[in-house]
């Protein structure tokens, strides 16, 4: 009668949630570890890591933004080509007016305006977010290119060097980082969002509005992709077409690798794009320092970006459909 | 009755490309005094241009009526198109054999794609951008970084020849008519579109369809990557998922035909788009917008597109119920009266 349903351990430990937790840190410190002993401890310098820090800064920000949109089980894939578009436009500003606060202004507000503008098409008119989001991709690209023809806009040298001396980069980084842990973590928003992950039928049925917390989440992404813009300007110094040309890549692996499920739902965690960003440049460095050609390390990310998402999900029985 | 409303069908095809050609017409006209046709080479490039967009849309078209967006298209497309161009150099043979082979590889990676796709069952766009980064790799090795390169190479003068380049094209679509109107495939493929969980209970084996797909996408996307280099004589091998561009410029052809399509079939639907936007295209060039701008108008035009497309049953939906609720009214006035 009280007959107990046999549960494989293994799979239990898998599927907790302290595993989902503690697995993305473990693999980072994994990975610093063994690149650690194969570079002979180049890896862990005070410089290298400084370096590591200043390459993971601006994924770590557009992610965090991201885990919004994805922890409410969809994908964008137009963060990168609107952080590089509000970056461009926002050197543009700051070289028109001269004033630093402009440029702060532009890139948080035209950040905010392209991904509501987004959210906007597939929440109040309708159209699919798979189309929404690769139309938006394309089209932001373009205007970026049209902007900019071939030349790039460089920020003037002193402006850089004060900002970055300044700990410019760390202060933007850690007020959007504390805001999106408390809006996340500590409200109804991230609540929201991740039940309208778990379970969108049900979510809807006890009164969740999919298309608020969607144009929440997309808003919150927005300001992500504005800091972000920010962050890279003052770390290259100059925006160009060629800047950052896998952002969103590696956004949506730096999710991934710090715990996201590519679905979304309760097991979402916005420290995942902080610790995956970390945990992509690591990767990244480790295999370049140990000698791996920096061609076949882009074959490595797609593989193990691949092999995470496979392992992040429980494999359906059928295939994944309709959208994206 | 019937034949009244063909030739209504054929004359909303038809619509598309001629109110095109004339509203670009009229706009070249007014703004630079030129015609969008002028010359012999306008009508190569516009034959060029559209059968790169239709075949390109036409690979979409297996995976996208089902849902399903592959993003590692144009990676394959690159793989595809230079391995092939690199082995046919490598052989000395012709041009029509580097397309032969850029198909053989296109099917090729197509088919590791939609293995990879059954077997991990992560979402297309999610596997699309993994599997773009590997394939990526692929022509970037191969060729040493440098990509293909025809430029002075004997024998490829067959793929520049427009009556080649249309018959490439006709061939293409009349293939895609038929495997989709006169095959299992084609069968299978309204089944899944309908619902995948209706077709797989009913028999239908969705993960080989799902491969078979993947395949016939890969190979066709080939044949827009050869078209493509024959003009440019060129392409790079790029790294950075920056690959598949080429591939969502094109969407909007696939998603106009499916459209036009309605009318007539999708082969006819996506090769009309296809035309319709090549001249559209083509006229904001004679007009003198650079690449970019053309790129940022045809996406706006996209975007209406897709609004439009999403919303045109609204306004029938909300009147088949006010029409709902004034008969319950009515009824409840009747039966009240009784």
């Amino acid at each position: 009668m009280n007959e107990k349903k046999q549960v494989n351990p293994i799979k239990k430990i898998l599927e907790s949630r302290l595993f989902s937790q503690i697995m993305p840190v473990g693999l980072l410190l994994l990975l610093v570890l063994v690149f650690g002993i194969i570079t002979g401890g180049r890896l862990v310098s005070p410089a290298s890591l400084k370096i590591i820090i200043l390459q993971a800064i601006v994924v770590a920000t557009v992610a965090t933004g991201g885990a919004f949109i994805f922890a409410s089980g969809n994908v964008s894939l137009s963060l990168g080509a609107t952080t590089i578009l509000t970056a461009t436009i926002a050197a543009l500003a700051y070289n028109a007016t001269g004033s630093l606060l402009v440029m702060i202004i532009v890139a948080i507000l035209l950040g905010v305006i392209l991904m509501t503008a987004s959210a906007l098409l597939s929440t109040a008119l309708g159209v699919r977010v798979m189309y929404v989001t690769i139309v938006m991709m394309t089209m932001f690209s373009a205007l970026q290119q049209a902007i900019l023809g071939g030349s790039t806009v460089a920020l003037p040298y002193d402006l850089v060097q004060t900002l970055t001396n300044n700990g410019f980069m760390y202060i933007a980084f850690g007020i959007f980082f504390i805001v999106c842990v408390i809006l996340f973590h500590f409200t109804d928003i991230g609540r929201s969002l991740r039940f309208i992950g778990t379970n969108n039928t049900c979510a809807e049925q006890t009164g969740i509005s999919k298309a608020k917390y969607l144009l929440i989440a997309f808003i919150i992404a927005g300001v992500g992709c504005g800091i972000g813009a920010l962050l890279a300007l003052v770390r290259g110094g100059s925006i160009g077409t060629s800047t950052l040309p896998s952002l969103n890549m590696d956004c949506m692996l730096a999710l991934v690798l710090g715990g996201m499920s590519i679905f979304g739902g309760s097991k979402s965690y916005v420290y995942s794009g902080v610790v995956g960003a970390i945990t992509v440049v690591v990767l990244n460095q480790g295999l370049l320092m140990a000698g791996v050609d920096s061609t076949i390390i882009q074959a490595i990310r797609g593989i193990a970006f691949l092999a995470l998402v496979a392992a992040s999900q429980v494999r359906p029985k059928g295939l994944p459909a309709p959208e994206g | 009755m019937k034949k009244s409303s063909k030739f209504k069908d054929v004359l909303f095809t038809l619509a598309f490309p001629v109110l095109t050609w004339l509203a670009m017409e009229i706009l070249c006209l007014l703004l630079k005094d030129k015609h969008v046709i002028s010359t012999m080479l306008d009508i190569k490039t516009i034959i060029r241009n559209t059968g790169i967009a239709a075949v390109t849309a036409f690979a979409l078209s297996f995976n996208l009526k089902e849902g399903r967006f592959d993003l590692s298209l144009g990676a394959q497309r690159m793989a595809g198109t230079i391995i092939g161009g690199l082995l046919a150099m490598a052989l000395g043979l012709s041009g029509l054999w580097l397309l032969v082979f850029a198909v053989v590889f296109g099917f090729a990676f197509g088919i590791l794609t939609g293995l990879a796709f059954i077997s991990l069952r992560v979402p297309p766009m999610v596997l699309g951008v993994g599997m773009a980064l590997i394939w990526e790799v692929v022509p970037y090795v191969i060729s040493g970084g440098k990509g293909l390169n025809l430029f002075g190479v004997e024998g490829m003068g067959i793929l520049t020849e427009s009556w080649f380049q249309i018959l490439v094209v006709v061939v293409m679509a009349v293939l895609v008519y038929i495997l989709m109107n006169f095959t299992r495939l084609g069968y299978e493929t309204k089944a899944v579109q309908g619902s995948q969980l209706i077709a797989r209970n009913s028999g239908i084996n969705i993960f080989r369809h799902a491969v078979e797909c993947y395949a016939l996408a890969g190979a066709l996307v080939c044949i827009a990557g050869v078209l493509d280099v024959s003009f440019s004589t060129q392409m790079g091998a790029n790294l950075g998922n920056t690959s598949n561009g080429v591939v969502t410029a094109n969407m909007f052809a696939m998603i106009l035909g499916s459209y036009i399509g309605e009318k007539s079939d999708s082969s006819v639907g996506i090769l009309t788009a296809a035309f319709t936007l090549t001249i559209f295209k083509y006229g904001l060039s004679i007009m003198e917008f650079s690449d970019p701008v053309n790129s940022v108008i045809n996406m706006l035009v996209f975007i209406g597109f897709l609004v439009f497309q999403a919303n045109r049953h609204v306004r029938g939906l909300n009147k088949a119920r006010k029409a709902r609720v004034e008969l319950a009214k009515q009824r409840k006035a009747e039966s009240a009266a009784a």
